[in-house]
Protein backbone atom coordinates (compact mmCIF):
# COMPACT_ATOMS: atom_id res chain seq x y z
CA UNK A 1 0.00 0.00 0.00
CA UNK A 2 1.62 3.10 -0.56
CA UNK A 3 0.80 6.86 -0.50
CA UNK A 4 -1.33 7.86 2.47
CA UNK A 5 -3.10 4.43 3.68
CA UNK A 6 -2.81 4.13 7.43
CA UNK A 7 -3.06 1.13 9.49
CA UNK A 8 -6.03 -0.37 11.34
CA UNK A 9 -6.58 1.45 14.46
CA UNK A 10 -8.57 0.40 16.96
CA UNK A 11 -10.15 3.07 19.54
CA UNK A 12 -12.80 2.73 22.36
CA UNK A 13 -15.02 5.61 22.55
CA UNK A 14 -15.09 7.23 26.10
CA UNK A 15 -16.86 9.95 25.52
CA UNK A 16 -20.63 10.18 26.92
CA UNK A 17 -24.00 11.96 25.30
CA UNK A 18 -26.02 13.52 28.03
CA UNK A 19 -24.04 13.11 30.89
CA UNK A 20 -24.48 9.08 29.85
CA UNK A 21 -23.03 8.14 33.57
CA UNK A 22 -25.94 9.11 34.82
CA UNK A 23 -28.23 6.49 32.69
CA UNK A 24 -27.77 2.93 34.04
CA UNK A 25 -28.25 -0.26 31.95
CA UNK A 26 -31.45 -1.12 33.57
CA UNK A 27 -33.40 1.63 32.22
CA UNK A 28 -32.83 0.70 28.61
CA UNK A 29 -35.37 -1.77 27.60
CA UNK A 30 -33.37 -5.08 26.68
CA UNK A 31 -35.27 -6.12 23.69
CA UNK A 32 -34.17 -3.24 21.63
CA UNK A 33 -31.13 -4.71 21.89
CA UNK A 34 -30.03 -8.04 20.22
CA UNK A 35 -27.81 -9.42 23.10
CA UNK A 36 -24.05 -9.90 23.26
CA UNK A 37 -23.98 -8.51 19.39
CA UNK A 38 -21.97 -5.55 17.85
CA UNK A 39 -22.53 -4.84 14.07
CA UNK A 40 -20.22 -3.23 11.99
CA UNK A 41 -21.13 -0.71 9.24
CA UNK A 42 -18.04 -0.78 6.94
CA UNK A 43 -18.27 2.91 4.55
CA UNK A 44 -16.44 3.18 1.65
CA UNK A 45 -16.84 6.14 -0.30
CA UNK A 46 -15.62 8.30 -3.32
CA UNK A 47 -15.79 11.77 -4.52
CA UNK A 48 -14.55 13.72 -7.86
CA UNK A 49 -14.36 10.41 -9.86
CA UNK A 50 -14.62 12.96 -13.33
CA UNK A 51 -15.45 9.58 -15.21
CA UNK A 52 -12.32 8.33 -14.89
CA UNK A 53 -13.30 4.80 -15.28
CA UNK A 54 -10.07 3.37 -16.19
CA UNK A 55 -6.71 3.31 -14.45
CA UNK A 56 -3.99 7.02 -15.61
CA UNK A 57 -2.14 6.05 -18.40
CA UNK A 58 0.93 4.18 -17.96
CA UNK A 59 2.60 7.48 -19.29
CA UNK A 60 0.54 10.01 -16.94
CA UNK A 61 3.28 12.22 -15.00
CA UNK A 62 1.48 11.90 -12.15
CA UNK A 63 -0.69 9.19 -11.63
CA UNK A 64 0.74 6.67 -14.06
CA UNK A 65 -1.30 3.28 -13.99
CA UNK A 66 -3.32 4.52 -11.05
CA UNK A 67 -7.09 4.98 -10.14
CA UNK A 68 -9.88 4.23 -11.81
CA UNK A 69 -13.21 2.78 -11.58
CA UNK A 70 -12.30 -0.62 -12.62
CA UNK A 71 -9.75 -1.01 -10.34
CA UNK A 72 -11.93 0.75 -7.39
CA UNK A 73 -14.59 -1.68 -7.95
CA UNK A 74 -12.61 -4.96 -7.01
CA UNK A 75 -11.72 -3.22 -3.91
CA UNK A 76 -15.48 -2.62 -3.38
CA UNK A 77 -16.05 -6.17 -4.56
CA UNK A 78 -13.53 -7.53 -1.81
CA UNK A 79 -14.68 -5.65 1.09
CA UNK A 80 -18.21 -6.30 0.30
CA UNK A 81 -17.46 -9.94 0.99
CA UNK A 82 -15.70 -9.00 3.74
CA UNK A 83 -18.43 -7.13 5.50
CA UNK A 84 -22.10 -7.06 3.56
CA UNK A 85 -23.04 -3.52 5.97
CA UNK A 86 -21.14 -1.65 3.76
CA UNK A 87 -22.20 1.35 2.60
CA UNK A 88 -21.31 3.06 -0.87
CA UNK A 89 -21.20 6.51 -1.42
CA UNK A 90 -20.35 9.12 -3.75
CA UNK A 91 -19.96 13.32 -3.06
CA UNK A 92 -20.29 14.63 -6.88
CA UNK A 93 -18.77 15.54 -9.72
CA UNK A 94 -19.04 12.49 -11.14
CA UNK A 95 -19.25 13.85 -14.43
CA UNK A 96 -16.85 15.27 -16.85
CA UNK A 97 -13.10 14.48 -17.29
CA UNK A 98 -12.53 12.08 -20.06
CA UNK A 99 -13.77 11.26 -23.71
CA UNK A 100 -16.47 9.18 -22.00
CA UNK A 101 -17.99 11.49 -20.90
CA UNK A 102 -17.67 13.85 -24.09
CA UNK A 103 -19.53 10.46 -26.15
CA UNK A 104 -21.48 8.71 -23.30
CA UNK A 105 -22.37 11.97 -21.29
CA UNK A 106 -23.44 11.01 -17.96
CA UNK A 107 -24.61 7.86 -18.80
CA UNK A 108 -22.26 5.22 -18.84
CA UNK A 109 -21.01 6.85 -15.34
CA UNK A 110 -24.16 6.41 -13.54
CA UNK A 111 -24.68 2.84 -15.01
CA UNK A 112 -21.26 1.48 -14.04
CA UNK A 113 -22.03 3.11 -10.83
CA UNK A 114 -25.27 1.33 -10.32
CA UNK A 115 -23.66 -1.93 -11.27
CA UNK A 116 -20.84 -1.00 -8.54
CA UNK A 117 -23.85 -0.78 -6.09
CA UNK A 118 -23.65 2.72 -5.27
CA UNK A 119 -26.21 3.51 -2.35
CA UNK A 120 -26.67 7.13 -2.62
CA UNK A 121 -24.45 10.24 -4.45
CA UNK A 122 -24.84 14.03 -4.55
CA UNK A 123 -24.63 16.50 -7.18
CA UNK A 124 -21.50 18.58 -7.74
CA UNK A 125 -21.05 21.27 -9.71
CA UNK A 126 -19.56 19.42 -13.08
CA UNK A 127 -23.03 17.49 -12.84
CA UNK A 128 -24.45 20.63 -14.56
CA UNK A 129 -21.89 21.11 -17.42
CA UNK A 130 -23.66 19.97 -20.33
CA UNK A 131 -27.24 21.84 -18.18
CA UNK A 132 -30.02 20.16 -16.72
CA UNK A 133 -31.34 17.87 -19.56
CA UNK A 134 -27.91 15.65 -19.21
CA UNK A 135 -28.71 15.41 -15.81
CA UNK A 136 -32.07 14.12 -16.66
CA UNK A 137 -30.65 11.48 -19.25
CA UNK A 138 -28.52 10.30 -16.73
CA UNK A 139 -30.53 9.79 -14.05
CA UNK A 140 -32.89 6.83 -15.76
CA UNK A 141 -29.64 5.09 -15.12
CA UNK A 142 -29.20 5.39 -11.51
CA UNK A 143 -30.62 2.52 -9.43
CA UNK A 144 -29.57 4.40 -6.62
CA UNK A 145 -31.12 7.69 -4.85
CA UNK A 146 -29.05 11.31 -5.74
CA UNK A 147 -29.29 12.97 -2.75
CA UNK A 148 -29.13 16.90 -2.52
CA UNK A 149 -30.61 19.28 0.24
CA UNK A 150 -29.66 22.37 -0.54
CA UNK A 151 -30.24 22.68 -4.47
CA UNK A 152 -33.99 23.26 -5.42
CA UNK A 153 -35.02 21.77 -8.02
CA UNK A 154 -38.61 21.89 -7.86
CA UNK A 155 -38.85 24.87 -11.26
CA UNK A 156 -36.95 22.45 -12.79
CA UNK A 157 -36.95 18.90 -15.03
CA UNK A 158 -35.06 17.46 -12.56
CA UNK A 159 -38.22 17.87 -9.85
CA UNK A 160 -39.19 14.78 -7.83
CA UNK A 161 -35.89 13.22 -8.81
CA UNK A 162 -33.42 14.75 -6.55
CA UNK A 163 -34.78 13.76 -2.90
CA UNK A 164 -34.02 16.32 -0.03
CA UNK A 165 -32.81 13.44 2.00
CA UNK A 166 -32.38 9.32 2.73
CA UNK A 167 -32.65 6.72 4.74
CA UNK A 168 -32.02 3.46 4.17
CA UNK A 169 -30.76 0.53 6.63
CA UNK A 170 -27.98 -1.92 6.75
CA UNK A 171 -27.94 -4.93 9.37
CA UNK A 172 -29.88 -3.37 11.32
CA UNK A 173 -28.51 0.16 11.52
CA UNK A 174 -30.50 2.93 10.27
CA UNK A 175 -28.69 5.58 8.50
CA UNK A 176 -29.89 9.16 7.38
CA UNK A 177 -28.11 10.99 4.49
CA UNK A 178 -28.62 14.41 3.51
CA UNK A 179 -26.72 16.35 0.67
CA UNK A 180 -25.47 20.01 0.30
CA UNK A 181 -24.10 21.63 -2.55
CA UNK A 182 -21.64 24.35 -3.97
CA UNK A 183 -22.74 27.81 -4.38
CA UNK A 184 -23.61 27.76 -8.67
CA UNK A 185 -23.75 31.46 -9.53
CA UNK A 186 -19.97 32.05 -10.68
CA UNK A 187 -19.04 28.47 -10.83
CA UNK A 188 -21.25 27.08 -12.98
CA UNK A 189 -22.76 28.88 -16.10
CA UNK A 190 -26.83 29.86 -15.53
CA UNK A 191 -28.24 28.66 -18.48
CA UNK A 192 -26.84 24.90 -16.96
CA UNK A 193 -29.17 25.34 -13.90
CA UNK A 194 -31.19 27.29 -14.77
CA UNK A 195 -34.32 27.29 -12.31
CA UNK A 196 -32.32 25.60 -9.59
CA UNK A 197 -32.48 27.24 -6.22
CA UNK A 198 -28.95 27.50 -4.07
CA UNK A 199 -29.72 27.70 -0.49
CA UNK A 200 -27.47 28.76 2.02
CA UNK A 201 -25.95 25.17 3.23
CA UNK A 202 -25.94 25.58 6.74
CA UNK A 203 -29.62 26.15 7.89
CA UNK A 204 -30.26 23.11 5.75
CA UNK A 205 -27.88 21.27 7.41
CA UNK A 206 -29.01 21.94 10.75
CA UNK A 207 -32.64 21.32 9.41
CA UNK A 208 -31.65 17.96 7.88
CA UNK A 209 -29.63 16.45 10.57
CA UNK A 210 -32.27 17.17 12.88
CA UNK A 211 -35.18 15.83 10.73
CA UNK A 212 -32.58 12.72 10.42
CA UNK A 213 -31.42 12.18 14.23
CA UNK A 214 -34.59 13.38 16.29
CA UNK A 215 -37.74 12.48 13.97
CA UNK A 216 -36.79 9.20 11.98
CA UNK A 217 -34.29 8.30 14.68
CA UNK A 218 -31.35 7.36 12.37
CA UNK A 219 -28.27 5.60 14.11
CA UNK A 220 -25.99 7.27 12.13
CA UNK A 221 -26.21 10.37 10.00
CA UNK A 222 -23.88 11.28 7.18
CA UNK A 223 -23.86 14.36 5.13
CA UNK A 224 -22.55 14.19 1.33
CA UNK A 225 -20.58 17.15 0.80
CA UNK A 226 -19.73 18.91 -2.45
CA UNK A 227 -18.85 21.92 -0.27
CA UNK A 228 -15.32 21.57 -0.75
CA UNK A 229 -12.92 21.05 2.32
CA UNK A 230 -11.69 24.15 3.62
CA UNK A 231 -10.91 28.01 2.36
CA UNK A 232 -8.56 30.30 3.12
CA UNK A 233 -11.53 33.08 2.49
CA UNK A 234 -14.55 33.12 4.31
CA UNK A 235 -16.48 30.37 2.33
CA UNK A 236 -18.92 27.76 3.42
CA UNK A 237 -16.82 24.28 3.70
CA UNK A 238 -16.81 21.24 5.17
CA UNK A 239 -14.20 22.15 8.11
CA UNK A 240 -16.93 25.57 8.79
CA UNK A 241 -19.85 23.80 8.52
CA UNK A 242 -18.88 21.20 10.94
CA UNK A 243 -18.28 22.71 13.82
CA UNK A 244 -21.94 24.23 13.87
CA UNK A 245 -24.03 21.17 13.47
CA UNK A 246 -25.18 18.43 16.18
CA UNK A 247 -26.04 15.40 14.88
CA UNK A 248 -24.29 14.83 11.84
CA UNK A 249 -21.35 12.04 12.24
CA UNK A 250 -19.75 11.88 9.39
CA UNK A 251 -18.97 14.74 6.42
CA UNK A 252 -18.00 12.72 3.03
CA UNK A 253 -16.83 15.53 0.91
CA UNK A 254 -15.58 16.59 -2.28
CA UNK A 255 -14.70 19.50 -4.86
CA UNK A 256 -11.23 20.40 -3.69
CA UNK A 257 -9.88 17.22 -4.81
CA UNK A 258 -8.77 16.71 -1.26
CA UNK A 259 -6.25 13.44 -0.48
CA UNK A 260 -6.55 12.76 3.43
CA UNK A 261 -4.62 9.91 5.14
CA UNK A 262 -7.25 9.59 7.67
CA UNK A 263 -10.51 11.81 8.72
CA UNK A 264 -10.44 15.03 9.93
CA UNK A 265 -11.71 15.41 13.64
CA UNK A 266 -13.78 18.06 14.53
CA UNK A 267 -15.75 19.27 17.31
CA UNK A 268 -19.19 19.75 16.66
CA UNK A 269 -21.49 22.85 18.58
CA UNK A 270 -22.20 20.32 20.89
CA UNK A 271 -18.82 19.51 22.17
CA UNK A 272 -19.11 15.76 20.41
CA UNK A 273 -16.88 14.47 17.61
CA UNK A 274 -17.52 14.61 13.85
CA UNK A 275 -15.72 12.77 11.15
CA UNK A 276 -14.46 14.85 7.66
CA UNK A 277 -12.67 12.96 4.68
CA UNK A 278 -12.69 12.86 1.14
CA UNK A 279 -10.66 10.75 -0.75
CA UNK A 280 -8.91 12.94 -3.92
CA UNK A 281 -10.29 12.50 -7.05
CA UNK A 282 -10.57 9.99 -10.18
CA UNK A 283 -10.81 7.47 -8.12
CA UNK A 284 -7.35 7.63 -6.92
CA UNK A 285 -8.63 7.03 -3.60
CA UNK A 286 -11.20 5.74 -1.19
CA UNK A 287 -12.05 6.60 1.88
CA UNK A 288 -12.76 3.72 4.59
CA UNK A 289 -14.57 4.08 7.78
CA UNK A 290 -15.65 1.27 10.13
CA UNK A 291 -18.24 2.20 12.41
CA UNK A 292 -19.16 -0.66 14.79
CA UNK A 293 -22.20 -0.64 16.78
CA UNK A 294 -22.88 -1.45 20.10
CA UNK A 295 -26.21 -3.16 20.36
CA UNK A 296 -25.87 -4.99 23.72
CA UNK A 297 -26.56 -2.27 25.75
CA UNK A 298 -23.78 -3.03 28.35
CA UNK A 299 -22.12 0.00 28.33
CA UNK A 300 -23.21 3.63 29.05
CA UNK A 301 -24.57 5.42 26.33
CA UNK A 302 -22.11 6.46 23.81
CA UNK A 303 -22.09 9.30 21.18
CA UNK A 304 -21.77 8.42 17.52
CA UNK A 305 -18.31 9.67 17.42
CA UNK A 306 -14.98 8.55 17.88
CA UNK A 307 -11.50 9.56 20.06
CA UNK A 308 -8.05 9.06 19.11
CA UNK A 309 -8.42 8.49 15.36
CA UNK B 1 -47.38 18.41 39.07
CA UNK B 2 -43.31 20.08 38.95
CA UNK B 3 -42.17 16.23 39.52
CA UNK B 4 -44.67 14.91 37.21
CA UNK B 5 -43.46 16.84 34.49
CA UNK B 6 -39.53 16.74 35.38
CA UNK B 7 -40.34 12.51 35.37
CA UNK B 8 -41.84 13.31 31.89
CA UNK B 9 -39.13 15.13 30.43
CA UNK B 10 -36.52 11.88 32.06
CA UNK B 11 -38.39 9.08 30.18
CA UNK B 12 -38.83 11.42 27.30
CA UNK B 13 -34.63 11.93 27.52
CA UNK B 14 -34.03 7.89 28.19
CA UNK B 15 -36.49 7.07 25.39
CA UNK B 16 -34.97 9.26 22.99
CA UNK B 17 -31.58 7.97 23.50
CA UNK B 18 -32.35 4.49 23.51
CA UNK B 19 -34.16 5.02 20.50
CA UNK B 20 -30.16 5.06 18.44
CA UNK B 21 -27.93 2.34 18.29
CA UNK B 22 -24.31 3.97 19.24
CA UNK B 23 -20.88 3.71 17.76
CA UNK B 24 -18.17 1.76 19.92
CA UNK B 25 -15.62 2.06 18.08
CA UNK B 26 -14.31 3.84 14.57
CA UNK B 27 -11.83 2.18 12.66
CA UNK B 28 -10.41 4.02 9.58
CA UNK B 29 -8.45 3.43 6.67
CA UNK B 30 -8.53 5.31 3.71
CA UNK B 31 -7.51 3.02 0.35
CA UNK B 32 -5.03 4.32 -2.43
CA UNK B 33 -6.49 2.47 -5.40
CA UNK B 34 -3.27 1.16 -6.97
CA UNK B 35 -2.10 -2.05 -8.53
CA UNK B 36 -1.69 -2.83 -4.33
CA UNK B 37 -6.01 -2.17 -3.84
CA UNK B 38 -6.73 -4.77 -6.56
CA UNK B 39 -7.05 -5.98 -9.89
CA UNK B 40 -9.12 -4.45 -12.84
CA UNK B 41 -12.64 -5.99 -11.61
CA UNK B 42 -13.52 -8.23 -14.37
CA UNK B 43 -17.29 -7.55 -14.32
CA UNK B 44 -16.85 -4.08 -14.77
CA UNK B 45 -14.52 -4.49 -17.04
CA UNK B 46 -17.00 -6.16 -19.41
CA UNK B 47 -19.07 -3.94 -19.26
CA UNK B 48 -16.74 -0.55 -20.26
CA UNK B 49 -15.50 -2.22 -22.71
CA UNK B 50 -17.49 -2.11 -25.47
CA UNK B 51 -17.66 1.57 -24.70
CA UNK B 52 -13.82 2.08 -24.14
CA UNK B 53 -13.37 0.03 -27.69
CA UNK B 54 -15.88 2.45 -29.41
CA UNK B 55 -13.60 5.52 -28.71
CA UNK B 56 -10.39 3.89 -28.74
CA UNK B 57 -9.77 4.75 -32.52
CA UNK B 58 -10.65 8.05 -32.61
CA UNK B 59 -8.67 8.87 -29.24
CA UNK B 60 -5.26 6.96 -30.43
CA UNK B 61 -5.37 9.37 -33.78
CA UNK B 62 -2.53 11.89 -33.98
CA UNK B 63 -2.50 15.18 -33.48
CA UNK B 64 1.09 16.51 -33.84
CA UNK B 65 4.41 15.95 -32.02
CA UNK B 66 5.77 18.35 -29.63
CA UNK B 67 9.45 19.17 -28.81
CA UNK B 68 8.74 19.63 -24.92
CA UNK B 69 6.17 18.97 -22.51
CA UNK B 70 3.88 21.36 -22.59
CA UNK B 71 2.71 22.45 -18.92
CA UNK B 72 0.42 25.42 -17.18
CA UNK B 73 2.40 27.16 -14.89
CA UNK B 74 2.15 31.12 -13.68
CA UNK B 75 2.94 33.27 -14.48
CA UNK B 76 2.55 32.10 -17.75
CA UNK B 77 3.59 28.98 -19.50
CA UNK B 78 4.29 27.44 -22.81
CA UNK B 79 0.66 25.83 -22.21
CA UNK B 80 -1.32 28.72 -21.13
CA UNK B 81 -0.13 30.97 -24.28
CA UNK B 82 -0.20 28.31 -26.86
CA UNK B 83 -4.13 27.99 -26.23
CA UNK B 84 -4.55 31.51 -25.72
CA UNK B 85 -2.78 31.91 -28.89
CA UNK B 86 -4.70 29.29 -30.71
CA UNK B 87 -8.26 31.26 -29.32
CA UNK B 88 -7.15 34.78 -30.72
CA UNK B 89 -5.94 33.40 -34.06
CA UNK B 90 -8.77 31.15 -35.05
CA UNK B 91 -11.21 34.28 -33.84
CA UNK B 92 -9.43 36.50 -35.85
CA UNK B 93 -10.02 33.89 -38.82
CA UNK B 94 -13.19 33.40 -37.94
CA UNK B 95 -14.57 37.46 -38.15
CA UNK B 96 -12.58 37.48 -41.62
CA UNK B 97 -14.46 34.39 -43.00
CA UNK B 98 -17.87 35.71 -41.93
CA UNK B 99 -16.90 39.60 -43.07
CA UNK B 100 -17.76 40.84 -39.57
CA UNK B 101 -15.27 43.82 -39.84
CA UNK B 102 -13.90 43.00 -35.99
CA UNK B 103 -10.31 42.83 -34.96
CA UNK B 104 -10.23 40.80 -32.43
CA UNK B 105 -7.70 42.54 -29.63
CA UNK B 106 -6.81 39.74 -26.61
CA UNK B 107 -7.53 36.47 -25.53
CA UNK B 108 -8.14 35.65 -22.03
CA UNK B 109 -8.37 31.21 -20.78
CA UNK B 110 -9.21 30.73 -17.37
CA UNK B 111 -6.31 28.26 -16.06
CA UNK B 112 -8.19 25.77 -14.07
CA UNK B 113 -9.89 25.41 -17.05
CA UNK B 114 -6.82 23.44 -18.83
CA UNK B 115 -7.37 20.34 -17.29
CA UNK B 116 -4.20 18.25 -18.01
CA UNK B 117 -0.53 19.22 -19.00
CA UNK B 118 0.63 17.79 -22.85
CA UNK B 119 3.43 15.40 -23.13
CA UNK B 120 6.66 15.61 -24.64
CA UNK B 121 6.19 13.70 -27.96
CA UNK B 122 3.25 12.32 -29.80
CA UNK B 123 0.14 14.51 -28.93
CA UNK B 124 -2.78 12.46 -29.64
CA UNK B 125 -6.31 13.50 -29.44
CA UNK B 126 -6.73 11.70 -26.11
CA UNK B 127 -4.77 13.89 -24.93
CA UNK B 128 -6.51 16.85 -26.06
CA UNK B 129 -9.61 15.50 -24.75
CA UNK B 130 -7.65 15.49 -21.20
CA UNK B 131 -6.73 19.05 -22.05
CA UNK B 132 -10.02 20.54 -22.67
CA UNK B 133 -12.67 17.69 -21.73
CA UNK B 134 -15.61 20.64 -21.39
CA UNK B 135 -17.54 21.36 -24.48
CA UNK B 136 -17.11 24.87 -24.33
CA UNK B 137 -17.30 27.39 -27.36
CA UNK B 138 -15.61 30.29 -28.53
CA UNK B 139 -17.31 33.53 -27.85
CA UNK B 140 -15.93 37.06 -28.52
CA UNK B 141 -17.20 39.47 -25.66
CA UNK B 142 -16.84 43.48 -26.77
CA UNK B 143 -15.91 45.23 -23.31
CA UNK B 144 -14.76 48.52 -22.07
CA UNK B 145 -11.11 49.57 -21.17
CA UNK B 146 -12.14 50.19 -17.47
CA UNK B 147 -13.22 46.01 -18.01
CA UNK B 148 -10.15 45.28 -19.40
CA UNK B 149 -8.07 46.64 -16.77
CA UNK B 150 -10.29 44.91 -13.62
CA UNK B 151 -9.92 41.47 -15.93
CA UNK B 152 -5.96 42.79 -15.49
CA UNK B 153 -6.14 43.41 -11.79
CA UNK B 154 -8.25 39.86 -11.37
CA UNK B 155 -5.02 38.03 -13.43
CA UNK B 156 -2.47 39.50 -11.18
CA UNK B 157 -4.52 38.82 -8.10
CA UNK B 158 -4.22 35.07 -9.42
CA UNK B 159 -0.44 35.48 -10.10
CA UNK B 160 -1.39 35.09 -14.11
CA UNK B 161 -3.18 33.33 -16.14
CA UNK B 162 -3.55 32.22 -19.87
CA UNK B 163 -3.57 35.86 -22.47
CA UNK B 164 -2.76 36.59 -25.79
CA UNK B 165 -2.51 40.18 -27.52
CA UNK B 166 -1.28 41.80 -24.39
CA UNK B 167 1.91 42.57 -22.17
CA UNK B 168 1.06 42.56 -18.32
CA UNK B 169 3.64 43.13 -15.28
CA UNK B 170 2.64 42.21 -12.06
CA UNK B 171 3.82 43.20 -8.52
CA UNK B 172 3.39 42.12 -5.07
CA UNK B 173 -0.10 40.89 -6.86
CA UNK B 174 -0.77 43.95 -8.91
CA UNK B 175 -0.78 45.30 -12.36
CA UNK B 176 2.12 47.27 -12.68
CA UNK B 177 1.97 47.39 -16.36
CA UNK B 178 -0.25 46.68 -19.08
CA UNK B 179 0.26 46.84 -22.65
CA UNK B 180 -2.34 45.41 -25.87
CA UNK B 181 -1.15 46.31 -29.49
CA UNK B 182 1.88 48.11 -28.17
CA UNK B 183 -0.52 51.02 -26.43
CA UNK B 184 -1.69 51.62 -22.52
CA UNK B 185 -5.23 50.84 -22.16
CA UNK B 186 -7.35 53.41 -22.25
CA UNK B 187 -11.04 53.40 -20.16
CA UNK B 188 -13.31 54.72 -22.63
CA UNK B 189 -12.00 52.81 -25.55
CA UNK B 190 -13.79 49.10 -26.55
CA UNK B 191 -11.79 46.01 -27.59
CA UNK B 192 -12.80 42.85 -28.51
CA UNK B 193 -12.11 39.83 -26.55
CA UNK B 194 -11.61 36.08 -27.06
CA UNK B 195 -12.98 33.75 -24.50
CA UNK B 196 -15.15 31.04 -23.76
CA UNK B 197 -18.50 30.66 -22.97
CA UNK B 198 -18.27 29.90 -19.43
CA UNK B 199 -16.22 32.84 -18.93
CA UNK B 200 -18.53 35.29 -21.20
CA UNK B 201 -20.86 34.37 -18.88
CA UNK B 202 -19.33 34.91 -15.47
CA UNK B 203 -18.06 31.97 -14.82
CA UNK B 204 -14.70 31.51 -11.99
CA UNK B 205 -15.80 35.16 -10.72
CA UNK B 206 -14.85 36.92 -13.98
CA UNK B 207 -18.05 38.77 -12.98
CA UNK B 208 -16.76 42.00 -14.87
CA UNK B 209 -17.47 40.05 -18.16
CA UNK B 210 -21.11 39.98 -17.67
CA UNK B 211 -22.57 42.72 -19.06
CA UNK B 212 -20.63 43.06 -22.75
CA UNK B 213 -21.36 45.80 -25.00
CA UNK B 214 -21.68 42.98 -27.62
CA UNK B 215 -21.17 39.22 -27.70
CA UNK B 216 -20.74 37.06 -30.44
CA UNK B 217 -21.09 33.01 -30.15
CA UNK B 218 -19.16 31.30 -32.82
CA UNK B 219 -20.28 28.34 -31.84
CA UNK B 220 -16.56 26.97 -32.23
CA UNK B 221 -15.86 24.14 -29.80
CA UNK B 222 -12.72 24.67 -28.14
CA UNK B 223 -11.17 21.59 -28.12
CA UNK B 224 -11.95 21.09 -32.09
CA UNK B 225 -10.37 23.87 -32.50
CA UNK B 226 -7.08 23.11 -31.05
CA UNK B 227 -7.25 19.72 -32.58
CA UNK B 228 -7.35 21.19 -36.12
CA UNK B 229 -5.31 23.90 -35.19
CA UNK B 230 -2.06 21.49 -33.96
CA UNK B 231 -2.63 18.94 -36.34
CA UNK B 232 -2.32 21.65 -39.22
CA UNK B 233 0.41 23.29 -38.06
CA UNK B 234 2.25 19.68 -37.74
CA UNK B 235 1.76 19.04 -40.98
CA UNK B 236 2.60 22.50 -42.34
CA UNK B 237 5.42 22.81 -39.77
CA UNK B 238 6.15 19.80 -38.66
CA UNK B 239 7.08 19.45 -34.99
CA UNK B 240 5.36 21.93 -32.35
CA UNK B 241 7.75 23.62 -30.37
CA UNK B 242 6.31 26.41 -28.21
CA UNK B 243 8.79 29.17 -26.25
CA UNK B 244 7.55 31.62 -23.62
CA UNK B 245 7.75 34.76 -24.26
CA UNK B 246 7.13 37.15 -21.08
CA UNK B 247 3.84 38.13 -21.99
CA UNK B 248 2.98 38.06 -18.20
CA UNK B 249 6.04 38.96 -16.16
CA UNK B 250 6.77 39.50 -12.17
CA UNK B 251 8.31 42.78 -12.14
CA UNK B 252 10.45 43.36 -8.79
Amino acid sequence: MEGFSMSNRRTFIKQSVLGGSALTLGLFPNELFASGELVKLTVLHTNDMHCHIDPFSDSHAEFAGRGGMVRLASLIAKNRSENPNLLLLDAGDMFQGTPYFNYFKGDLMLKLMSQMGYDAGTIGNHEFDNGLPDILSALRFAKFPMVSSNYDFSDTILSDLVEPYHILEKGGIKIGIYGLGIELNGLVGELNYGKTQYLDPLPIALKMERLLKKDHNCDLVICLSHLGFSYEHNKISDQSLAPQTRHTDLIVGGHTHTFLEKPLVLKNADGRQILINQAGWAALAAGKIEFIFDRTGRRKTFAAVVNNL
Amino acid sequence: MRRLFFSFVVILLLFSCNRHLFVREVNTQNISIDSNAGQLDSLLESWVKPYRDSIEHDMNTLVAISATPLVKDKPESKLTNLVSDILLSTATSYCLEQNLNIQPDIAYVNYGGLRASIPQGEITVQHVFELMPFENEIVLIKISGETFILMADKIAIRGGEGVAGMKLGIRNGKVSSLITGGKAIEQKTLYWLVTNDYIANGGDQMNMFSNPAERINTGLKIRDVLIQNLSNRYKRDGIIDIKEDGRIFNEQ
